[in-house]
Order: C-alpha cells, then sequence, then structure tokens
C-alpha cells in the first residue's frame, strides 16, 4: 500500500505513466457517456423544431 | 427448472422489441450507473491505492489495472458483436442489428485505451512505446476493424442494409481473437504471456490479482451501461417517427421541461 499523498503522485517517479493512463481511460469513457446523450438531444430539439 | 427457461425465453423475446427494451432500460439504466460507477471505482482504488508494489516493475505495473481490463473487454466486445450478427443474420432480429451498431463505438474505445496504455507502460519497461509485436500488430487489426464497422454502418443509407453488412463484418473480424489470443504463444514477443487463462492458476499475488478481477466486472458493468446508453440513442433515432417513441420518450421530455 502506498502511505503518503507525494508517494501517491509521484509513484518512485512512475506516477506520471500511471495518472496519465487513468486520465486517458477517464477522457475516452466520458466522451462515450457524453456522445449518446447528446444524439438523443438533438433528436429531440429536432422533434421540438418540426413541431412534433 | 422449465420455468426459469421460460422466463429467460420470455425476457429475451421481450427485449428484442425495441419499446419493451426501451421501456426497460428507462428502470434499468439508473441502477445499472450506480452498481458499475461503484464497483469501478472499488477496483481502481483497490488496484491503484491498496495493492503492493512490484518488486520487479515498481508501481508502473499499475497501469494492468487499466491495461488488461480494457483489453479483454476490446476482445470480448467483438465476440458478442459477432454473435449478435449471428443472430441479424440468420433470425433478422431488428434490435440485434442495432446492439452491434452501439457495441461498435465501445469496443473501439476499449481497444484504443488498451492501445494507449499499453504503449504508456511499454516506455518504462521495454524502453519503448511502440514495437511492431505480434500481440500490439494484432491488437490494433482489432481496434482497424472496429473502425471499418463503424465507417462501413456510417456510408450506407438503408440501416437495414448496414446492420446485415457489419453483422458478415463482425463475423469474419472475429477470426482476429484468437490470433490475439494466441499471438504471445506462437511468435516470439516483448509482450508478457495472458494475464489471464481459463487453463492455468494465476501467476500473480493474489493482493495483485484481486483488485485486478473486481476492475474487470466494473469494465464489463461499464460496458452494459455504455451500450444501453447507446442502444436507446439508436432506438429513438432510427423510430423517431413512430408514435411509441413520442409518447414514450419525446412527449415525456417535453412534459418534464
Amino acid at each position: 500500500m502506498i502511505n503518503n499523498l507525494s508517494a501517491i503522485i509521484y509513484m518512485d517517479g512512475n506516477g506520471l505513466y500511471v495518472w496519465v493512463c487513468l486520465l486517458v481511460l477517464i477522457l475516452i469513457l466520458g466522451i462515450n457517456i457524453y456522445l449518446p446523450s447528446r444524439r438523443l438531444k438533438k433528436i429531440y430539439k429536432e422533434n421540438k423544431t418540426n413541431g412534433l | 427448472m422449465s420455468r426459469i427457461w421460460n422466463f429467460i425465453k420470455s425476457w429475451t423475446v421481450e427485449m428484442g422489441s425495441p419499446p419493451l427494451f426501451f421501456q426497460w432500460s428507462s428502470k434499468a439504466l439508473p441502477w445499472l450507473a450506480i452498481i458499475s460507477i461503484i464497483v469501478f471505482s472499488i477496483g481502481m482504488v483497490w488496484g491503484i491505492f491498496y495493492s503492493p508494489t512490484d518488486y520487479k516493475q515498481g508501481d508502473v505495473y499499475r497501469i494492468i489495472y487499466i491495461h488488461v481490463p480494457s483489453a479483454i473487454l476490446g476482445q470480448s466486445i467483438l465476440m458478442f458483436m459477432a454473435i449478435c450478427g449471428f443472430i441479424t443474420v440468420v433470425w433478422r432480429v431488428k434490435i440485434s442489428g442495432m446492439l452491434i451498431k452501439s457495441a461498435a463505438s465501445i469496443g473501439a474505445s476499449f481497444t484504443l485505451i488498451a492501445l494507449i496504455t499499453g504503449s504508456i507502460w511499454g516506455k518504462p519497461t521495454w524502453g519503448t512505446w511502440w514495437v511492431w509485436d505480434a500481440r500490439l500488430t494484432s491488437t490494433l487489426i482489432l481496434f482497424f476493424i472496429y473502425t471499418a464497422i463503424i465507417g462501413l454502418h456510417s456510408s450506407l443509407d438503408d440501416k437495414t442494409k448496414a446492420d446485415r453488412a457489419i453483422s458478415i463484418l463482425s463475423l469474419v473480424g472475429i477470426a482476429i481473437i484468437p490470433i490475439i489470443k494466441k499471438s504471445v504463444d506462437w511468435w516470439y514477443t516483448l509482450h508478457q504471456p495472458s494475464t489471464f487463462t481459463l487453463s492455468s492458476a494465476p501467476s500473480m499475488a493474489p493482493d495483485m490479482y484481486q483488485p485486478l478481477l473486481v476492475c474487470v466486472l466494473g469494465f464489463y458493468l461499464i460496458f452494459a451501461f455504455l451500450l444501453t446508453m447507446n442502444l436507446r440513442a439508436e432506438i429513438v433515432f432510427r423510430e423517431k417517427n413512430k408514435t411509441w417513441v413520442s409518447k414514450q420518450y419525446l412527449n415525456r421530455q417535453k412534459n418534464d421541461k
């Protein structure tokens, strides 16, 4: 187990690699959540504009 | 036993209907989101903060908790798409075509995560970001298969034809899976042997292995959540002119505002 905050961030010089990976994961998952929501919103807006 | 089988059969048939799936998923989606976030977070926190440091690789090995589940998902999603492809080709179930289309972008995303994180892991351990190694190259081909499926579907206006085309491509593309799996055995590679095998006990310590299993489960749940979201958007897009969509989704949205 990693004990203190600086050790968690630094990880013996490997922290950057680990945190960048986590960032990439969160970013790509975030895009995957955002895109279908945007698509649904767009359909709803189109529907509203067409007055259906 | 027959009652359970009948229940599974009727549930599967019901889920094959877009209106019923949409109705069911409206209730299931928030729960799926909560459960997947909890399991995913437990796995990540356990793996990154509480698992012991590797004696050889140090802390950089913690990338395993992102890289391995992503790689497993990248391959599993194509297998799932091939099964849906088979159903589309043989029984022409409409929702299975939508499932392939919805899963393709998620599969591409997980494969991309596996490629990027693997590359980042490669730098401190192998001394290079990329080598044209059998495992890496076959995973890159898997990513290209996903992009081909996405591209093919969006290039065809007739969605029924597009569904059939990507079904066939998924069925053909699945040939890459055994190549990826066996690449570390068939060729001399820099990549380490598979972390998960069905035939032998894990070579890792249980302290490292257990959080990895939780991460894999969390990633599968995240996939189920993302797939449900994508499928709902696909259903509304394709059936937007149908009465049930106006009643169940579009009018409800208006009432909410």
